[in-house]
């Protein structure tokens, strides 16, 4: 059950994207995000889809590992995507409702798969920055581009490196927790029998150990780090360095032309 | 009780990128009131064989048949099964949770349904076997010492009057002497109730001190298995795979390429000590003789 969860979803190959500045993929990003809200119709989807597949397809990330990763999401797509059909007034398909006033309008029936199709391009989109990007230079990449706001008192080093130590800690937590699970099922526990109350009750065998643990671990983590002359991050240095290069400026171009044929397309059509 | 596996493979994670084959064709049967020492390299498939004697991993194909009962049968009763193997997890002190040590010991036997005085009795039983006071019984598990708190974890299982006890590091991370008294408790408890143990170790002194049968994996196989004398004449084979045989049997074979032979199926340092002993006896007397011919 807890080796389903996919965190920290970095696939590691060689492309283009996966050697850009990890600053450029995180705003790029955003804008992207953005961008996705100026197509309403037809051609403007167009251009959006083909730019999204255009850049999975630099990210030569298998396909089937960004379709997998809307699958936890189709809950959110079917209710969105149900909201919009029956919730949106218009001209009903077939000329009335089809019981108590409630049926499905054209209207509701275009505003529905556009909401689906941005909901899907934002997750596509957003993945390429997951799958490209390691946790290390996320984490790297957030605190450069906090730095500024270092000044006005924001602790960017600090927000990171818990990013960081959170998101190493992940796997390991999850092993902890089906040793722990494996230890208790040993005595005799049973976690996937009875009611609510009895299943809820059964974690507290496996809660408390797991609590324990993080906390020494931390503690642990702590002591290392001080060991080290750990001191936070007022005059730091870095093994790897991020830089802005050359590429940079190819893909931040690249994507002012790809803002620059959605935004004709929008005004033109 | 017996433990028989046939052709037993496991694979972790089949159909993912970390695929990894974690046993191979593993055929072995445990009988009853036997000592295993079973040791190999980290990595070499010990704690993944353990975890199937108590259902707690399926074989991905093979059989195995505990006491009988076929663990990869869906209408197996889990729960009998583990009431019959104990499984002592490595450092199972991070596993105690509750807020007394009474209570923790009491959580197996809770499990199973019994009464209250038969939980309450079997709870003293089980401190008392690992050689705890019970005036530790109201504190919590928490405030005791390392050692302590091991053996409280150590009587969780024993509470459920396992048939097979299986053991894996018992010792690993504690002192010398706690070391000895886990490692005594054991022998006396294997020897007072006819219960089959299996001892997953990497001291080989321990493995040749108490077991009467030694298994050796490799690479999620079965290399070695046989008596301690047996399975420690290999020594060079044994070294190839990362273990070693115990350092008085080094000393033996140190000694004997220096010209003082004490012998073969050195294993334990009181053998050695008598074998030393004799030798050195036989020494004497060599001299005594030679003086005497002078």
């Amino acid at each position: 059950m807890l080796k389903d969860i996919t965190l920290g979803q970095y696939f590691p190959v060689e492309s283009l994207l996966h050697r850009l500045d990890p600053r450029t993929k995180i705003i790029l990003v955003i804008c992207y995000i953005v961008s996705i809200f100026l197509a309403n119709d037809v051609y403007t989807y167009l251009v959006l889809a083909a730019f999204t597949f255009g850049v999975i397809a630099l990210s030569k990330v298998p396909v089937k590992l960004y379709f997998r990763g809307l699958k936890p999401l189709w809950l959110i797509l079917l209710f969105t995507a149900a909201i919009n059909l029956f919730l949106t007034s218009g001209t009903y398909i077939g000329g009335r409702p089809f019981l108590w006033g409630i049926g499905i309008t054209w209207e509701g029936l275009f505003l529905a798969i556009k909401m689906a199709l941005r909901l899907i391009l934002l997750i596509l989109g957003s993945s390429v920055l997951t799958y490209t990007t390691s946790p290390i230079a996320l984490t790297d990449g957030i605190e450069k581009l906090l730095s500024p706001f270092a000044r006005m008192g924001l602790p960017a080093h600090e927000l990171a490196m818990m990013m960081s130590i959170a998101i190493r800690f992940i796997p390991t937590l999850i092993e902890e927790t089906e040793k722990i699970v494996k230890a208790q099922e040993a005595r005799g526990a049973c976690f996937d029998h009875g009611n609510v109350v009895r299943r809820a009750k059964a974690l507290v065998p496996m809660l408390v150990p797991l609590f324990i643990s993080a906390f020494r671990r931390a503690d642990d983590l702590a002591v290392a780090m001080e060991a080290r002359c750990y001191r936070g991050g007022t005059g730091r240095t870095r093994m790897k360095q991020i830089r802005f290069s050359a590429m940079d400026l190819y893909a931040c171009l690249v994507f002012v032309a790809y803002l620059g044929v959605l935004i004709t397309c929008k005004v033109v059509v | 009780m017996s433990i028989e596996t046939r052709a037993l493979h496991y694979t972790y994670m089949p159909g993912s990128p970390f695929e990894k084959q974690a046993l191979t064709d593993i055929n072995l049967t445990i009988r009853d009131n036997e000592f295993i020492g079973l040791i190999g390299h980290t990595g070499s498939g010990k704690s993944t064989l353990i975890q199937h004697f108590n259902g707690l991993l399926h074989p991905s194909s093979g059989e195995i048949l505990v006491g009988g009962l076929d663990v990869n049968k869906k209408e197996t009763d889990k729960q009998e099964l583990r009431r019959q193997v104990g499984l002592v997890f490595q450092y199972p002190e991070h596993q105690l949770f509750e807020e007394t040590v009474e209570r923790d010991v009491a959580f197996g036997p809770k499990n199973l349904g019994l009464s209250e005085e038969e939980i309450h009795e079997r709870v003293l039983e089980a401190i008392h076997y690992v050689g705890l006071d019970e005036a530790l019984l109201k504190k919590s598990p928490f405030e005791l010492s390392g050692g302590q708190k091991r053996r409280v974890a150590i009587a969780g299982v024993l509470a459920m009057r396992p048939k097979v006890l299986i053991l894996d590091e018992p010792t690993a991370g504690l002192d010398p002497a706690g070391r000895d008294e886990i490692l005594t408790q054991v022998r006396a408890l294997y020897l007072a109730h006819k219960m089959t143990v299996i001892l997953v170790s990497h001291s080989m002194e321990d493995i040749a001190k108490l077991a009467t049968r030694v298994i050796v994996m490799h690479k999620g196989r079965v290399a070695m298995d046989g008596t301690v004398p047996e399975v420690f004449a290999r020594a060079a084979e044994l070294r190839q795979m990362g273990l070693d045989v115990p350092q008085v049997t080094r000393l033996a074979e140190e000694m004997a390429k220096r010209g003082m032979p004490i012998g073969d199926g050195i294993y334990t340092v009181e053998r050695a000590k008598s074998a030393i002993l004799m030798q050195l006896g036989l020494l004497k007397n060599q001299k005594g003789k030679e003086g005497a011919g002078k």
